[in-house]
């Protein structure tokens, strides 16, 4: 796959810190990552399915990985419609911020990212909107909506 | 309305967006309307769906997609998004998709029904899609007893969506068979069958209206193109109405061909169906240029519709013979139509010619040539041409205008035919034209076989094709074995042959010795030669000894000639 574009990736980081606030510890990074999810989740899952939505979050998470190995305890249950399990683990054990976020966002970003090769990034972009209304005037826009 | 009569409900009808359709369903789509679009995989459903929903919805009409168990909705977007009338603007803001697979599979249907009801009630669709319907029976069928069943389902989304004010479609993979005992069916207002139908190397797309409550949708298959575009759907032509109201308007439509006027009293009948008829090299296209560049040169805008060659092509031939099609074409005055997809249905030809007559106002319309039309149709519709052929031409003369059409033929020795086919039943007149073998030579003569409307000359023409197009010369009487290929003129009728001329040398001493002396520009309009031919071939009849060039004011010639 390729990689992933700076608007998704942009959007990913933009989602986390705007959750967890200015000068996040990791785990309030880490709750971040898991409400952002969650908040993907009731989004996508009117469109695609709690399957699909969590297929396709499982992909993500496996992208994310062969980027950052220390993702690697983090995994998908496929039997509790898509929660991550794990990030806290990853978060507390990074010890660093910056890293936690890198890593954490690194699945957001993926996931974003897939949804941009599959139905475009003006789609893509919208329904992350949808997901976050008050970024409507936030930093990244997809080119159609400019 | 009359005092005593009740006042009725008027049901609205939504324009579908989908070109043709609204024609086909008698008007448009019933607004609340519970519909089923059915047919096989790959057979346009999703297409059709998607299509109706991007032309209708809006922030006011909002429309719900459900998708249960069928495409994927990423896939589904990632696709349909590639077509034409696809709005990324309108996913979110005036379409929602809901997956409904995870609540189908893992649900009774009385659950699935209240999600879909809830789903309608919170957003308040005034468009509402299944796809794919026909999953929820299979699963419905494999369910325990006592669960709703599938009729019980059906009747229940139907009250639940009509009540809502929603249009609904369901879509769905249902066989022929499938018709009989579905409650889908019984339910549904309207019934939209989608299919495909291969034969040899093409396949052939049809729409059908099975049924639509509350209106007079046409009857019928009609045949359906889908591109990047969307669907198209082209209604399938009846030309009963027409036929019925047919009103031929006065007058002659003069062909421009110099003598053939005078044989069928002064110019053919306008509004009259034409088929000029006759083998290879007669000089159909030449006559059909002619007929058309006639009609122009009158105010009477023509089409004409090729199948055998490219347009530049034939008005470049056209042009050779002195007829300026593209001048035509260029004063709006003329279009010529290509149409040579291999997979053509006569309804996609005669909504092309009646887009043109519409768009120049034409009163003249060609179809040069059948054979060719006949090989630009999909196999399948090959079988009916003769039937489609009627349609066409009914539906064109049944507005008046006057449609000459050709055909070639093969010409053997010892029979007469028209056409291959046995079409001349739809022609008001026939024009035969064919080779004829006079006193050792080939020479092209034509004959008016019917007319039906009007009197004509019975006998034989011969006729020449020159630089100026097709001209009648003169009457072939006392012909023996006249209708074979060995007909001869009798003694003292027959032409006399000249050793050693062209055929344009033959013309232009003939047409010298008629006038005894002439200038260039008397012998032009005598000969039908003109130009560089023409100074070619009085060049040759001088040095040749056949005519005396006089310089005497101004060019003239003289024959010397005398017949061998």
């Amino acid at each position: 796959m390729p990689e992933a574009s700076p608007a998704p990736r942009a959007l990913a980081r933009y989602v986390l810190l705007h959750a967890a606030g200015d000068h996040p510890e990791p785990e309030a990074l880490a709750v971040a990552a898991e409400q952002a999810a969650e908040r993907l989740r009731g989004r996508l899952a009117d469109l695609i399915g709690l399957t699909g939505y969590t297929i396709l979050v499982a992909r993500a998470v496996r992208l994310a990985r062969a980027d950052i190995p220390a993702l690697e305890g983090v995994t998908v249950d496929t039997d509790a419609e898509g929660a991550l399990y794990g990030v806290r683990e990853f978060a507390l054990a990074s010890g660093d911020s910056a890293v936690a976020a890198a890593g954490l966002s690194a699945i957001l970003d993926h996931i974003i990212g897939l949804l941009i090769t599959f139905i475009g990034e003006d789609l893509a972009i919208r329904l992350i909107r949808e997901a976050w209304p008050e970024l409507a005037h936030g930093p990244v826009e997809s080119e159609g909506q400019r | 309305m009359s005092e005593n009569e009740t006042p009725r409900v008027a049901i609205m009808r939504l324009p579908t967006g989908v070109p043709g359709l609204d024609e086909v369903l008698g008007g448009g789509l019933p607004e609340y309307s519970f519909n089923l679009i059915a047919g096989a995989p790959g057979s346009g459903k999703t297409t059709l769906a998607h299509q109706i929903l991007f032309a209708l919805a809006s922030p006011e009409r909002r429309a719900l997609y459900f998708s249960i168990i069928g495409e994927p909705a990423l896939k589904m977007l990632r696709y349909q998004q590639q077509m034409a009338y696809f709005d990324p603007a309108k996913v979110g803001t005036s379409i929602d998709f809901i997956n409904l697979s995870d609540a189908i599979l893992t649900q009774e249907l009385d659950q699935v029904l209240a999600d879909i009801a809830r789903q309608v009630e919170e957003r308040s669709p005034g468009l509402v899609v299944l796809d794919s319907f026909h999953n929820i029976g299979h699963l419905a069928a494999g369910r325990a007893q006592g669960a709703l069943d599938i009729q019980g389902f059906v009747q229940r989304l139907a009250l639940h969506l009509t009540s809502w004010q929603a249009t609904t479609f369901l879509l769905g993979n249902y066989r022929d068979e499938e018709l009989r005992d579905n409650p889908v069916f019984t339910v549904a207002d309207g019934v939209l069958w989608l299919s495909q139908v291969a034969d040899h190397n093409s396949v052939v797309r049809k729409l059908q209206v099975v049924k639509m409550r509350g209106q007079a949708p046409m009857p019928g298959l009609h045949t359906v193109r889908l591109d990047q575009a969307g669907l198209q759907v082209f209604p399938r032509i009846t030309s009963g109405k027409e036929r019925a109201e047919r009103t031929h308007p006065a007058g002659r439509a003069v062909t421009g061909v110099p003598g053939l006027d005078a044989l069928v009293g002064g110019g053919l009948p306008a509004g009259d169906a034409i088929l000029i008829s006759g083998p290879s090299g007669t000089g159909k296209s030449v006559l059909t240029a002619q007929f058309i560049a006639a009609g122009v040169q009158l105010g009477e805008p023509g089409v004409i519709a090729v199948f055998e060659e490219h347009p530049q092509e034939y008005m470049r031939r056209a042009q050779r013979m002195g007829f300026d099609l593209e001048a035509m074409v260029r004063q709006g005055s003329l279009e010529v139509i290509y149409i040579r997809p291999l997979d053509l249905s006569p309804d996609e030809t005669l909504l092309a010619v009646r887009n043109a007559v519409r768009r120049i106002g034409a009163r003249r319309v060609a179809i040069d040539s059948i054979s060719g039309f006949e090989l630009a149709l999909a196999p399948d519709f090959r079988q009916d041409f003769r039937e489609s052929l009627y349609r066409l031409v009914g539906a064109l003369t049944g507005t008046g205008i006057t449609v000459l059409m050709t055909m070639e033929i093969v010409q053997t020795t010892s029979e007469l035919r028209f056409s291959p086919y046995i079409i001349s039943f739809l022609s008001d007149d026939i024009i035969l034209l064919r080779h004829i073998e006079i006193a050792g030579q080939l020479r092209k003569c034509l004959a008016v076989v019917k007319m039906r409307n009007s009197d004509h000359s019975k006998e034989l023409w011969l006729y020449d094709i020159t630089g100026q197009g097709v001209t009648v010369r003169r009457c072939v009487r006392d012909a023996q074995g006249t209708g074979t290929a060995t007909a001869r003129l009798g003694p003292g009728i027959g032409e006399p042959t000249y050793a050693g001329l062209t055929d344009h040398e033959t013309l232009v001493l003939r047409a010298l010795l008629d006038l005894e002396e002439a200038s260039v520009e008397e012998l032009a309009r005598r000969s039908g030669v003109a130009g560089v031919e023409l100074t070619a071939a009085l060049d040759r009849l001088v040095a040749l000894r056949y005519a005396i060039r006089k310089e005497e004011a101004g060019t003239a010639y003289q024959p010397r000639a005398r017949p061998l």
